[in-house]
């Protein structure tokens, strides 16, 4: 096995890597900007590299950067983590000349499925049906209106190198495609360095449902479930879950093996996941597919007990997969909330800022990954799981220069109401102040009827909630119930300010008759 | 105790495991914990059942939050309540003839000039953060008076970009 690797990423999901490497016995070495000299996966792992100035574009996607680093450490491989170097087709090229093991897909799979009108060309090819779209590369705005008119509005444009939400349009007509085409292409340009745009149907009423594939360098390939992924905000997930509320057996079983065909169609080797569209008639079109590590993995890894940053590690060493397809069990349902330094009551606009508290709530190991020796970390044992991936602590700072998300929180049960209510609990004990977050719109979520029913979809947001959120009116029981706590905490207040030293003798007040404070 | 808009009388007695609160209409909910001033997370056994709420000091009670919902109660004498009723609303600044500045960014494109007319949903300027491009529009018709920002400032949070006549 590899002695040591580099995260050529930073935040929670680098965090998430170096705790598998730690539990494999593998030295860890982290790469950090001038922001994040004091950042979570700097104190985690053994060794540290500097590699340039905050923005992401001078440091993190910097390959020069990132190989000196390497040279200088001897690591002998590199998880990329998502975002940032990991689909880039050029840094697997750069590894390979260097004699670095790249712990992801091989190269020619990442131009392949990186570049989304490529991947479009061959998903057709190997027969998986496609959304309609214009595949060719688009030379300027007029163009784009014109092609959004052959293929009929609502249309989407996206970059074609993008991902996560980011240089990703949605157009209903003419002049929004033509200012959503220049602001995506300036998104792209600067985010990915690759400016080429893509159009086509945006399906409405649809789910965004994902297969989770893993595949080793012989030749084998298995698909792990699916993950539903379907309440996004501005293309950008914010709930997923799995298994899919919405899925039957046929449906999973008929998804699963084309996401495996059309992986060894590319010669893949390493986890990667198959994003489709799924109608309210289980008609799934492929949209894209994603060779890395999904921000979402940890679901599919709570109900299958695969600890899939493992699995990479293993299959970039060569080695061939421990099980076949007919080993992957769905166990119980597992819920992911993301939390955001987005704050919800300004039409969800990034707040930056220290992080005057950050108390999550305490974690606690069940499930398949905890029978199968997979958990991460060292939480006590329970009849539920609550995990909470981070690259944040208490009095850290959330900066403008990366992406605003500030720690992942998942629940897992036996089934999927007691998983959802389990999140409720978490999310109410998860301290956190100092910057706007989303956490008051994920408790509404959860307690949201169309989500509890698992009817949602990639609209929800957008339906539940037209005027923006503006916080939860509660019921009448509810507010009692506040109305009485309040009362008691204001009474056991009181009785803690008559006991203020320094006054006057023989003129102390007296709450409630009780001179000595009793219990609340 | 006052809270989204709702008032209830309450009286409250205490003893050494909890307090009774006595509504008006004759209910009576039991509250304990070991909640102390100061601690912002609350876990309490109201009627029976668990709660779960996040505590913040305001003056004249707590902010509180709890599944979505963000409350400012206000706990009152009687007297004080009679009087809270005669306090006038505080109206919040007008800020509908400016465009501020929704979040920490950097200006990108300013789209219009002064004294240029602008249509509801048109583009006024471009505010880059955290990697995404926003575009700002027009809320409704109006005339550009002023403009206080030029592409590549860097701008705080309702900081006024431009005025409109």
């Amino acid at each position: 096995m590899f002695k040591k690797i580099l995260i050529a990423n930073r935040g929670e999901i680098a965090c998430r890597v170096i705790k598998t490497a730690k539990k494999m016995g593998i030295k860890t070495v982290a790469i950090y900007s001038d922001a994040d000299k004091q950042a979570l996966h700097v104190q985690m792992a053994d060794e540290a590299v500097h590699i340039g100035p905050p923005p992401a574009n001078q440091s993190y996607i910097v390959i020069e950067n990132v190989m000196r680093a390497i040279k200088e450490t001897g690591a002998e491989a590199v998880h990329p983590g998502y975002g940032f170097l990991s689909e880039n087709a050029k840094f697997a090229e750069a590894l390979e000349a260097a004699g670095v093991a790249f712990i992801g897909p091989p190269k020619g799979a990442i131009e392949k499925m990186g570049d989304k009108i490529t991947s479009k060309k061959i998903a057709q090819e190997a027969k998986v049906s496609t959304v309609p779209g214009y595949m060719g590369l688009i030379a300027d705005a007029e163009e784009a209106v014109k092609i959004s008119n052959e293929i009929g509005y609502p249309v989407m444009i996206k970059a074609s190198a993008g991902g996560g939400g980011k240089g990703m349009r949605i157009a209903w007509n003419d002049s929004e495609a033509r200012e959503g085409f220049q602001s995506s292409k300036n998104e792209a340009a600067n985010s990915f360095g690759d400016d080429r745009i893509f159009i086509e149907k945006f399906i409405t009423q649809p789910r965004h449902i994902e297969i989770q594939v893993l595949c080793d360098s012989h030749g084998n390939g298995i698909y792990l479930g699916e993950r539903e992924c379907s309440i996004q905000r501005r293309q950008q997930k914010v709930v997923e879950e799995a298994p899919s509320p919405f899925l039957d057996e046929a449906t999973r079983k008929a998804m699963g093996e084309q996401s495996v065909a059309l992986a060894k169609a590319v010669d893949y080797a390493s986890a990667g996941t198959v994003e489709f569209i799924v109608d309210g008639a289980k008609n799934f079109y492929f949209l894209e597919m994603n060779t890395r590590l999904q921000v979402e993995h940890p679901v599919t890894e709570l109900i299958t007990g695969v600890d899939l940053v493992e699995q990479m590690i293993r299959v970039a060493y060569g080695e061939k997969l421990a099980m076949a397809q007919e080993d992957v069990t769905l166990t119980g349902w597992a819920i992911e909330n993301r939390l955001y330094a987005e704050d919800p009551y300004r039409g969800f606009l990034p707040s930056i800022g220290r992080l005057t508290r950050y108390r999550p709530p305490e974690e606690t190991a069940s499930g398949p990954l905890l029978e199968n020796g997979k958990w991460q970390g060292d939480a006590p044992e329970g009849a539920f799981a609550v995990r909470n991936d981070t690259g944040v602590y208490e009095g850290g700072e959330i900066s403008m220069f990366y992406d605003p998300m500030i720690a992942k929180l998942c629940t897992w049960a036996p089934t999927r109401l007691e998983a959802i209510a389990h999140m409720r609990d978490a999310l109410d004990g998860f301290e956190l102040e100092g910057i706007g977050h989303n956490l008051p719109f994920l408790s509404a979520v959860m307690d949201h009827e169309v989500f509890i029913k698992g009817e949602m979809t990639t609209a929800f947001i957008e339906e539940q909630y037209p005027e923006g959120f503006e916080g939860v009116t509660l019921e009448e029981p509810a507010l009692r119930k506040i109305a009485a706590s309040a009362a008691a905490m204001h009474r056991v207040a009181e009785i803690r300010r008559t006991r203020v030293s320094g006054r006057m003798d023989n003129h102390e007040r007296v709450v409630g008759g009780l001179l000595e404070p009793s219990g609340l | 105790m006052s809270l989204q808009g709702q008032d209830y009388p309450v009286t409250i007695a205490a003893d050494r495991d909890g307090s009774d609160v006595h509504f008006a209409d004759g209910t009576t909910l039991r509250v304990a914990s070991n909640w102390t001033p100061g601690d912002q997370l609350a876990r309490l056994d109201v009627g029976g059942e668990g709660l779960v709420l996040k505590v913040g000091k305001v003056s004249g009670g707590f902010k509180i939050r709890s599944r979505g919902a963000e409350l400012k109660v206000h706990v009152r004498t009687p007297r004080q309540a009679e009087l809270a009723k005669l306090m006038p609303e505080k109206v919040a600044p007008d800020t509908s003839k400016m465009l501020l500045c929704p979040m920490p960014g950097l200006i990108v494109t300013i789209n219009v000039e002064e004294g240029e007319e602008v249509q509801e949903g048109q583009a006024l300027c471009t505010v880059e953060a955290m990697k995404m491009e926003n575009i700002l529009r027009a809320e409704r018709k109006g005339v550009v008076a002023k403009i206080n920002a030029a592409p590549g400032d860097s701008l705080a949070v309702d900081e006024v970009i431009m005025e409109f006549e």
